[in-house]
């Protein structure tokens, strides 16, 4: 046996809780159903009104229908909501949770509408009604509906060929259909569609973006404000397919330790109501990348893996996040202040949500806010809210490796928002334990 | 049915314990039986192998995590018949590809201490412990679970660009981590 198979047998053989911490998430069969309704009779027990999404109607809807941007409102009569049986942990695999190398915070910081600063005393909290199966169970009776999983290829269809429809004449063609997604194919337009209605178009032949408005998903070469317009341009011209009414980018560049800078280029419905801007933020939002096209058989032979590829500047992907569309609300949650959060950031080692481990003796000038985010929890039952900090941290001084000259990395640290009061937390914390 | 009532119906030898494991893990396991073998029918076979394998471990063995014990018997079957596939014609596929970006974390051999199968896994679990979680996680998925970097990126909502690096990043710190350790493979 070679050395190198030898190595990925042993691989095999590792620590458990690596293999567990690892594990596809999207394909694991959860007892979600369950959970789904008992959360969802428990508000409506509670007198709060269960707020349909009307999405998977929507999904139906022809491109020039079904605008999503307008107020939102999550009923609330008063009434104490139930009680969320979660530890609150994340999903770690989910966006955002990667220590980020930039020159200065605001590379990386983002347009989140709370960032400032924000005065919510409440906020809605959602569970999944869809499992990673496509099974779903719309009346909350307990029991998946009969012939939903059908129902959902239908509806999941429909979505691919809404989405391709924009960009070509022809025909969706289902490449996979299995409980991970449904991928297909039109022409050279490839259209997917993930577990929680996270939609990506990929192009074969990227669409060509006037010179001004060319960017590039490694090293751009632009200021944000230019990027900035590119997606406000990409925004515009594809309004219908993103239903967004009022556009606004968010611009994310981080270095890796080449010195390549990779941008991330993204947008969200923005609003004049502040809880719909920061729902839209989390829950329909978009992101764009560009082309990248291998020049050379191994890249990563180079000393500088990203010299072996070329790119046009041109639009390659489309991606949205319609994860809302997905999801239930539960209730409104009585949530800590932005002070109590910096609070227990600073001072309770205990509070923290992810990571694990913070350096001890934060300094205030190296922790930075970048406001109110909704994440999956890693029991895989809630959408929770979170304040995310970022954190300046040193990897020089643990003599991890050497930041290249003027950068610093920055780890993102997050605090559950809801009160403690209205949590439960279970025993188990895991889908497999 | 959580874990421990499966786990109890195999100490109580009650055959109900294959239906449950095969209830709740056939996703899990046949997912990482796909990603290595890429063909449904051995998949299927390889999820028997594992139900049965599973049925003569436990007891004596009684698994802190049946998800990761599963999964292990799964991968091992797998490899195992991915090998003998793979000794008839041309190996390809994912398994193929990631046991070559391996390579890379193979010392220069001017070692003479080969290690040993057990000083190997410690030395991993070593490695992989010191590694940051997202790291850890990312190679994990691409070496335990065989999954594409496509895959790993729409599942961690990352570019393809940004799991390759990270891939790279890890493969290397690997290799210089062995050599450190003045050990062979």
């Amino acid at each position: 046996m070679k050395e190198n198979e030898r190595l990925f047998e042993q691989l095999g053989e590792v620590n458990e809780e690596f293999i567990v911490e690892a594990a596809p998430k999207a394909r694991i069969r959860r007892s979600g159903i369950k959970w789904a309704a008992m959360a969802v009779a428990g508000a409506a027990a509670a007198g709060v009104l269960v707020w349909q999404t009307g999405a998977l109607e929507k999904n139906t809807k022809k491109p020039d229908e079904g605008k999503t941007s307008h107020v939102m409102e999550f009923p609330d009569d008063g009434s104490e909501p139930e009680k969320i049986v979660s530890s609150g942990e994340i999903d770690h695999g989910g966006a955002g949770s990667y220590t980020l190398m930039a020159n200065d915070i605001s590379q990386i910081i983002g347009n989140n509408p709370t960032r400032e600063g924000s005065s919510f005393t409440k906020l809605p909290v959602f569970n999944g009604v869809i499992n990673e199966f496509g099974e779903f169970d719309k009346d909350g009776d307990g029991k998946i509906d009969e012939g939903s999983e059908e129902k959902y290829k239908e509806l999941r269809m429909d979505e691919l060929n809404r989405a391709a429809s924009f960009f070509t004449d022809k025909e969706v063609w289902i490449n996979r259909d299995d409980d991970f997604g449904i991928e297909g194919a039109a022409g050279d337009v490839r259209v997917s569609l993930y577990g929680y209605g996270n939609l990506n178009i990929d192009f074969g032949t990227p669409i060509e973006l006037p010179d001004e408005y060319k960017i590039r998903t490694m090293n751009n070469g632009k200021t944000i404000e230019e990027s900035e317009k590119s997606v406000q341009y990409i925004c515009d011209k594809y309004k219908d397919l993103l239903r967004f009414d009022s556009p606004e980018a968010s611009i994310v560049e981080n270095y890796d330790i080449y010195n390549n800078c990779n941008t991330g280029f993204y947008a969200y419905d923005k609003s004049d109501d502040p809880l719909t801007a920061l729902i839209n933020y989390n829950f329909n939002s978009a992101d764009f990348r560009t082309d990248e096209k291998q020049i050379v058989d191994d890249p990563d032979a180079l000393e500088n893996p990203y010299d072996g590829f070329e790119y046009s500047g041109d639009l390659a992907h489309i991606g949205t996040s319609s994860r809302l569309d997905y999801l239930e609300f539960v209730g409104n949650y009585p949530i800590i202040s932005y002070d109590e959060a910096y609070e227990k950031l600073i001072n309770d080692p205990e509070a923290y949500i992810w990571p694990e481990n913070l350096p001890d003796g934060l300094k205030k000038d190296e922790i930075f806010y970048a406001g109110i985010k909704y994440e999956r929890t890693a029991d895989y039952k809630y959408r929770l809210p979170y304040y995310m900090f970022y954190v300046e941290v040193h990897p020089e001084r643990e003599g991890i490796y050497k930041l290249p000259e003027g950068r610093k990395e920055y780890e993102p640290a997050y605090i559950l928002a809801v009160k403690k009061d209205y949590m439960e937390f279970p025993d188990t914390e895991v889908a497999f334990n | 049915m959580e874990d421990n009532e499966i786990i109890a119906l195999y100490f109580e030898r009650s055959q109900s314990a294959i239906r449950e494991t095969s209830s709740k893990y056939a996703s899990y396991c046949g997912t990482i039986a796909m990603n290595i073998l890429h063909d449904r029918s051995d998949r299927d076979e390889c999820l028997n192998d594992t139900w049965m394998k599973a049925w003569e471990s436990i007891p004596p063995q009684k698994p802190e995590y049946l998800s990761a014990f599963l999964g292990r018997i799964t991968r091992n079957i797998s490899i195992s018949r991915w090998r003998k596939r793979s000794a008839q014609k041309r190996k390809d596929g994912e398994t193929a590809v990631c046991i070559e970006e391996l390579s890379e974390c193979i010392p220069d051999g001017s070692h003479s201490r080969i290690a040993e199968d057990l000083e190997l896994k410690d030395l991993l679990d070593r490695f992989l412990g010191e590694l940051g979680s997202d790291a850890r996680v990312i190679f994990m998925k691409r070496y335990w679970y065989i999954l594409s970097v496509k895959a790993i990126a729409d599942e961690l909502s990352m570019s393809e660009g940004a799991v390759k690096m990270s891939l790279l990043r890890t493969r290397k710190k690997l290799r210089q981590f062995l050599d450190e350790e003045d050990i062979e493979l």
